[in-house]
Order: C-alpha cells, then structure tokens, then sequence
C-alpha cells in the first residue's frame, strides 16, 4: 500500500481522524477483476463462462448483482434463455430494493456492504433482463424491465454553465464537494444535484421493442423517438421498426467493455478505460446471402462509462475523506484554487511536502471492481425472417472476431408477432464463430446432417433428444432394430447423460449431460453446433460395446458424409 | 351485464411489517389479498351469484394475464392470480367447469387423433383475462407504485362483458435507487 504523508498544523486533527476512517473503511478493497471470465467471455465460451459465473454465486457476498448479470447475459449467449430466467428474476429483485447501504456507496466493497454496480452497469443488468424476457415472448415482462433501467441521472454541473465549461470529473466534483463543505452543506454530494432524464437509448429503445411487441403503438413510437433524441442514428431503425416490415430482431453485443482504473492524486480516483475503441462501424446483416440493412449502433458502453453521470461517486466520497482540505489546497494547479502559504501544508500533485511530525495516512486505492462481463456496443437490427432454416450473417467492421454465421434460423411462430435473438460476438471466438455449418442434428432443426443416423453416444452425428420418432430414423438407416426407445434411453442415463429434465447446462458435445439444444439464432449455437468435437467416449460398459460394434459395420460401410438418416 | 365492481385500498400497506420498506415490488402478502379480495367480489358478481346445478354450463378457460406495471411476475404468480380467484366447489355448486387454455392444451399433448379430438371438445363459453397496471411517484427519498389489478370475464359467443372486477393497493419504499 501507497503511503502519503500529510502534514498541516491546522488540519491534524481533521486528517488524523481520516485515517482512522480509512484504516477502518478502506480494508485494502483494490477492487477484484475476473479474468478467467473474461477470458472465456474473450473466445466465447458462453456455456463455461455462465458456468463459472454460476458456480461464483455462492461465494460472493457483496456483490451478488454481478454474478447474477454474468449469469443471465452469458446463459442468454449461449442459447439458453429458460435457464438465465432465475437469475434475471433475483438481479431485478437486487436493483429494485432502495438504501441497502446506510454510507450511500454503490460500489464499494466491505462488510455489511451490498455493491449493486455502477448506474450504467446497473442499466445494463435490467437491460439484459429485458433482453431475456424478449427473447422468451415475454414481451410485458421485458417492458418493466427496460422501464426501470430508465432511472434518473444525478447532474452536477450547473444548466446555465458557460458554453465552453469543461465537463465535470470526479476530481473536480471532490474539490467542489470540500469547498461545499467548507461553506457549510457537507451534504452537498447527497443532495447537491439536479434529477435529470437519462440518455440511455439502449433502455429506450428496449421498452419501444416491447410495447411494440404488445401493440402499443403509441408508447414505442414514444420511446424510439427518445432513443433517437440521445442518439440520432437509431432513428432510421426506429422508422423501420414502426412500419412493422420486419418480423425478428437481433440484439448484438460486440467489442469488449472498458476497463476501470485506479488514478489521480495516489490512485484515490476511478475512471474507465475503453479496450475496444468506439467507433460508427455499423451492424451488417445479411438474411440467406440478400443484404437486410446495415444498422447503427443503439448504445457506446465507453460514453457511458466516461460520464460522471453514469458512474458511482464512491472514489469522490472517499478522496474527500482522505484528503479533505488538502484536495481544495493541493489540487489548485489543476483547477484553478490558491495554494495555502502554510509553508508546513500539503501540496498534492506537484509533490508532497513532509514536516516535522507528520501524520502518516493509509492510502485507500479506488475500487476498481466492475462488471468484467460487458460489451463495448450494443446495436440492434430488426429483420424479415421468411423461411425456416434460414442463414444470417452478421459482420461489425473488418476485425478479428467481428463476424458471426448463424445457421437455422427460423421465423417467428403461428401466432407470434416477432422473434427476438440477443448475439454477442466474441473478438477471440474460433472459427465456429463464421462457419455458417450446422455438423450435429439438434432438437432445433430438422435439416439433415450427414452422420445423423446415429446418436452421437454412438460414433454418429446426432444429438437430438431419444423419441420414438428419432429411434425410428436410426432404425430406418439399418441401426439399433433391436432396441427399444426404452432402450435407448437407458443408454443415455447409464452414461449420465441427462434426458428426463429441461434442466440444460454444459452440452454433451462439449463434455457435459445435456442434450438440450441451446437455441439456434445466438453464438451458443453456433459455437456448439458449427464446429468439430471430439468422439465421444463412452464411460459405460454397454455403450462402450455397442459404439465398438458400430464402429466396425462404419469401417466397412463408408464415410460420414454419405449417411443422412431420411425423412 | 355485471355491474363493475372495484375495490379501493388507497392508503394501505399490505405486509404486516412495521418499519421502513426498501422495496415498493409486490409481495406473496398481496398477491393473496388480490385472490382473496377478487374472489369475494366474484362470490357477490351477478355472474356468479345466482347460478346453480341446473344453470346451463359455464366452460371457462384461462385467457392471458398482461402485466404492464413496473414490476415482474413470474408465470407462476401469474397463473396462481388467475386460477385461485374461483371460490370452491363451483362444478358442483354453480355448474362451471374449467379447461386449459389451448396453447398448454396443446403442448401437453402429443398429437395422437384421440387426443386432437378432446381438444376440440373443450369448448369454452367464456375466458378470464387480467391485467396489472402501475403509476410510480418519485419523491425526497422515496418511492411510491399504486398497483391496480383488473379482471374481465368475457362469452365468448357474443363478446359480452359478464364480469369486471378490480382491486388497488400501493407500496412505498425509502432509501435511495442506485445504493
């Protein structure tokens, strides 16, 4: 730990008292970065990072909302948006209670703390709950919760503020906050701010998809003209949308979220970094090989991340308490105030002056903590769908990672007014990401593939659920006329496999006991179905005997690529 | 046609808990007031009221439940404050029978003939549908969302309006959003 040594006679006592409240308060909270999780999220490897995110919650005490929105957001990824259900269900549950911290933090770690996020991070959560609610047909579910990602922001900064005032940063909203304070409203950064609308397009634009979805017209009008007012660009799509052309819509998430930092006078302050750059590259779409549109962004995550507004003022409240008087004095070089002609005083920034019986303060770094698992952008593209199994490109600017085939795609069903995909694209996700292949026969589509006359468990291409009817399709290919569907079943439980429940989890394909199908339309898909696997290798007795049997009658019987069950 | 009956619970806070509320979302403690107050206004409805064995059969099948507040519910809540409005023993006492609604009718079934054939025989004469609305107030420190439920029973047949119930209450909650 940093070590700042103060001194000032007449502000000791002040600044003592500090450091009792650091040594206390602070307790080392440097903030927490998960980069095994980013890591995953980095190939797309949705399935393990939901996994990982997941299997965190039970561990985590302070800052459950996190893990609940990793969870909800990567299950959504992946395909599998009944399972992110619950946890989208508890992160509403987290953010909708009020005064869970008597200090009034947001983010800080702690004892007896509850850390809900930074406010845009907090809008991205109910965002990613209504995303889950669309992608589920829920559609009023998913108005709610788009509704209340549209909270007011807190401004700071005076309306009638010149033209050309710089805008505020938590430096100087901490000098102002000390300089309140010495004029007497220590309770300035509580209540020293005007309650304005928010600029969150993403969250307008959601609640206009919803009420759309529920024929109320008049309200998505009303929202997308919102969403357009704080980012012109959504506009055209917005138009679109109205004339109600298009019967599925993709919600795309792509680059990588920014980074917070520690920084400033001894690290007090928190800022965020961006990793992938902004920038106006627009979302390609293309519906078997005919471009549908090219589409703008909805919501910059780095704007966001860089407006005061839009993040927590933990670091203010804790810098004032460290340096106090001393931010007013010392940061003078940077904002314009005097210096104290003390010459025992403190000066920060153009070094530290140290007398005689200096106090010695522990330095708190920033929280760095954050929510590792969000995008730089989100865009939305609404589309036509008109066939089932249909192919959708998606392509974001020319970079590695900024392309995604989806394969199987169908229209909405009898009776449902849209589809809803959410796609995240991975920057380091594998070739899978752009194959435009479906390799394995799935309970998603019935398109052939060749192997698919023989479950998987087997040494074919099939993992679809055991019924009578796929039993039939491997009968009719000449395999398993001796089993039972009973049998076949059997087969699947002895190995573990689990084919009773809906319950889903990690795949089979990728080492799991599920053989629920992650839903086709998203990158879980792509990435389980459009890529190579290891044979499977059976952990059964039986199943290893009948895989061995197969495995001889294939030798003499041909390639792969020559078996499709037939229909 | 039933006159509409709603009652008001302007001012109540629902939870037997004393002390500051954090959270204006619904509780398991109001979703059973809507049931128990919904059905009492059901019991006393002229719908209800003065059927009886002999009254020609009532099918009734659960329509939708839209929720247009501010809160979430899940399906479970959902169908719990659509299914458990109905007082008991309404077969044998009022000649009203319920089905399920055709999409869990369906998805329930595999499809043989036999079982297409029980589903064109649930013919219901009437559907219950329910909507949630909410209004939030914002004010120093605080949170206000009024609740209103709204019930329609509707023949089928005709489109006639048989019944419209309702029931309102609200929560308040102090303390700060983001923290």
């Amino acid at each position: 730990m940093n070590t700042i040594l103060l001194c000032g006679r007449r502000n000791r006592a002040t600044w003592f008292g500090a450091a009792l409240l650091l040594s206390i308060a602070a307790g080392g909270c440097a903030g927490s970065r998960d980069e095994k999780l980013a890591n995953l999220i980095d190939l797309g490897e949705y399935a393990r990072a939901g996994e990982r995110a997941v299997s965190e919650l039970g561990a985590e005490k302070t800052y459950r909302v996190r893990r609940l929105n990793q969870a909800q957001q990567l299950l959504c990824a992946d395909g599998r948006p009944e399972e992110a259900e619950p946890y989208a269900f508890e992160a509403f549950e987290i953010l909708r209670t009020r005064g869970m911290n008597a200090d009034q933090t947001v983010i800080t770690l702690g004892p007896d703390k509850t850390c809900k996020g930074e406010p845009f991070e907090q809008a991205m959560t109910y965002s990613y709950t209504a995303i889950n609610q669309l992608m589920l047909g829920k559609w009023d579910q998913a108005r709610a919760a788009s509704a209340s990602s549209l909270f007011l922001l807190k401004e700071f900064q005076d309306a009638e503020k010149p033209a050309n005032a710089p805008s505020l940063d938590h430096e100087a909203i901490a000098v102002a906050a000390v300089m309140k304070e010495q004029s007497g409203n220590a309770a300035w950064l509580d209540n020293g701010y005007q309650p304005v609308e928010t600029n969150f397009s993403l969250g307008y634009a959601l609640h206009g998809l919803a009420s759309l979805a529920l024929n109320r017209t008049d309200e998505a009008a009303d929202n997308f003209r919102k969403a357009s007012v704080y980012n012109p660009g959504f506009t055209a799509t917005a138009q679109s949308l109205l004339a109600g052309r298009d019967n599925t819509v993709f919600i795309i998430d792509y680059g990588r979220g920014p980074e917070k930092q520690a920084y400033g006078h001894h690290d007090c302050f928190a800022r965020f970094v961006p990793r992938t750059p902004s920038a106006d590259e627009p979302a390609t779409i293309a519906v078997n090989e005919a471009l549908a549109g090219r589409f703008p962004l909805v919501q910059d995550l780095n704007a966001l991340a860089t407006d005061y507004r839009w993040t927590s003022l933990d670091d203010v409240r804790l810098a004032r308490a460290i340096l106090g008087d001393a931010l007013v004095a010392g940061g003078a070089a940077a904002v314009g105030y005097g210096v104290s002609n003390d010459n025992t005083a403190a000066t920060i920034g153009g070094g530290i002056a140290v007398a005689a019986g200096a106090l010695q303060i522990v330095n708190a770094h920033a929280d760095t903590t954050q929510d590792e698992s969000l995008p730089q952008r989100v865009y939305m593209a609404p589309v036509n769908i008109s066939r089932a199994d249909s192919r959708v490109e998606i392509t974001i600017g020319g970079q590695q990672g900024g392309r995604i085939v989806l394969t199987d795609v169908d229209p909405p069903g009898a009776g449902q007014k849209m589809r809803v995909h959410y796609v995240r694209l991975a920057p380091g996700g594998g070739s899978w990401q752009s194959s435009g292949r479906t390799l394995y026969a799935n309970d998603q589509t019935k398109a052939p593939v060749a192997g698919d006359d023989l479950p998987y468990i087997l040494g074919g291409r099939c993992v679809r659920t055991p019924t009578q009817d796929v039993l039939e399709r491997y009968r009719a290919a000449g395999w398993l006329r001796d089993l039972s569907l009973e049998d076949l079943k059997n087969l699947y439980r002895e190995e573990g496999i689990d084919i009773d429940s809906d319950h889903g989890g990690l795949h089979v394909l990728e080492g799991g006991a599920s053989l629920v199908a992650p839903r086709a339309g998203t990158a879980g898909y792509a990435r389980l179905f459009g890529q190579e696997h290891p044979p499977y290798r059976p952990r059964s007795r039986r199943v290893a005997a009948l895989a061995e049997q197969v495995s001889a009658v294939l030798a003499a019987r041909g390639p792969a690529s020559e078996r499709v069950s037939s229909r | 046609m039933n006159a509409v009956a709603i009652a008001v619970f302007g001012a109540a806070l629902l939870t037997g808990c004393a002390g500051v509320q954090q959270s204006t979302r619904m509780t398991v403690n109001d979703n059973q007031f809507v049931v128990a107050e919904t059905q009492a206004q059901l019991r006393q409805s002229e719908f209800l009221r003065d059927r009886s064995p002999l009254s020609p059969p009532a099918v009734v099948t659960l329509g939708s439940f839209t929720n247009l507040s501010s809160d979430l519910l899940s399906d479970a809540e959902k169908w719990r404050l659509l299914e458990f409005i109905w007082p008991p023993r309404l077969r044998e006492e009022k000649n009203i029978i319920f089905v399920e609604p055709r999409g869990s009718a369906q998805a329930a079934r595999s499809g043989s003939d036999a079982e297409q054939h029980a589903m064109e025989q649930r013919a219901p004469t009437h559907r219950l549908d329910a909507e949630l609305r909410s209004a939030e107030r914002f004010g120093a420190g605080e949170r206000t969302d009024l609740y209103f439920f709204q019930y329609r029973l509707t023949a089928l047949a005709t489109g006639e309006r048989n019944w419209t119930g309702g029931v309102e209450f609200k929560r308040t909650a102090a303390g700060k959003p983001w923290n």
